[in-house]
């Protein structure tokens, strides 16, 4: 069979798709979290700290599916309803624009209005849960990054990274890094975090995301 | 089994949800469904003895687990699918709108096809199955395969040569 049966765009589009298509590491979480309720004892060992973490934060363990999710506290899953609709990686970049980041670029709206609304309130108020907390901070690093303001990115992320430091969403918030990185025209401080990122998660799903940055080329899986 | 498990969920998670979200299934069940394919894999995974490979396997688990959620749902296999494309909250409004504009010609064109050429199409270019292994998981030869694949990507040219033709007035 051979290839040329589609010309360049037709393969192009199906890239395009590919990669819109693919799931986040939250997406993975989450389903993860679900399972393991789902499973029941069999698979509760390897996910027992990750759910124990939800717990305390208000976020219910025993989330399974769409259904129990509504049981844990509106705002929180509208946080994090957002952040999973963010697709492909969570993090999508290209290389061209951090080159042009210094250009101010206008925030990128949420695919659906009605999940963005409730968690530009929560942003506002003090965060009563960690996992909330922590995704009301990078979401404000992500705005500011996707705002044009790097320096106030990394800020963030730092921020972040102090009081979160063993976040489930290092991982994103350490790509925020790097992209900021990149806009700043730090290429040398890019690569080695994103380089430190892969290291940690070698199949991470923003292997795509980083790899389109200023911080390519990167070392193979 | 818990090690083996949770290494085929990091390796395959990415793998399972696009075909499930290809297969037809909308986005507001993805989650549902993905989840209901790993806890049938969980609990077979004991009896996988390898005779296939484990990502035809996974294939198989997939066709079955959407083809009972349609079944029960009833719905149109295709159709409801763009409720929420994957776009990224960093993309400028542009890029976002640029992969919306793409991932809903990609399903539009993807319409046009029936089921089994749509089939073979997404496993083969979307996923990189073989042909040989695209036969086995849909329990059929590997010219059947090929066929349906020549079909299916004559139909999405012909898709995006239309679409292309669209936009140069």
């Amino acid at each position: 069979m051979s290839d040329d049966d589609m010309r360049p765009e037709a393969w192009r589009l199906l890239q395009i798709v590919r990669e819109a298509d693919s799931p986040s590491e939250l997406d993975m979480r989450r389903v993860r979290r679900a399972i393991a309720a789902g499973a029941g004892a069999a698979l509760a060992a390897p996910v027992a700290k990750a759910a124990s973490a939800a717990t305390s934060n208000g976020v219910g363990a025993a989330t399974v599916g769409k259904s129990a999710v509504l049981a844990a506290t509106a705002k929180g899953v509208a946080a994090i309803a957002v952040l999973a609709s963010m697709g492909a990686g969570t993090v999508w970049w290209s290389h061209q624009r951090s080159l042009e980041a210094a250009a101010p670029v206008a925030p990128s709206r949420a695919s659906s209005p009605e999940m963005r609304e409730p968690v530009a309130a929560v942003a506002d108020t003090a965060a009563p849960s960690t996992l909330l907390g922590e995704l009301t901070l990078l979401q404000r690093a992500q705005r500011a990054l996707a705002g044009g303001a790097p320096k106030e990115a990394l800020a963030l992320a730092g921020e972040h990274a102090t009081r979160y430091p063993r976040s489930q969403l290092a991982g994103e918030r350490d790509a925020v890094r790097v992209f900021a990185e990149c806009a700043l025209g730090q290429t040398a401080n890019a690569r080695a975090l994103a380089i430190e990122i892969l290291k940690s998660a070698p199949r991470s799903p923003l292997r795509t995301s980083l790899e389109q940055s200023c911080a390519a080329p990167l070392p193979e899986r | 089994m818990p090690t083996g498990f949770d290494e085929l969920y990091q390796t395959y998670f990415g793998f399972v949800w696009r075909n499930v979200l290809h297969r037809g299934v909308p986005r507001s069940a993805v989650d549902d469904v993905v989840q209901e394919v790993f806890l049938v894999v969980h609990r077979k995974l004991p009896e996988f003895e390898g005779r296939a490979q484990l990502r035809t396997w996974l294939a198989m688990v997939v066709r079955r687990v959407v083809a009972g959620h349609v079944r029960r749902r009833r719905n149109r296999p295709l159709g409801e699918l763009f409720e929420g494309e994957g776009v990224s909250a960093l993309q400028s409004p542009a890029e976002a709108l640029d992969t919306k504009v793409a991932v809903s010609a990609f399903y539009e064109i993807l319409e046009a096809m029936n089921e089994a050429q749509r089939e073979v199409f997404v496993l083969h270019d979307l996923e990189q199955i073989t042909g040989r292994e695209i036969a086995e998981i849909t329990g059929t030869n590997e010219n059947t395969v090929h066929t349906r694949l020549r079909a299916a990507r004559r139909i999405f040219q012909e898709g995006v040569d239309r679409l292309n033709a669209e936009e140069k007035p």
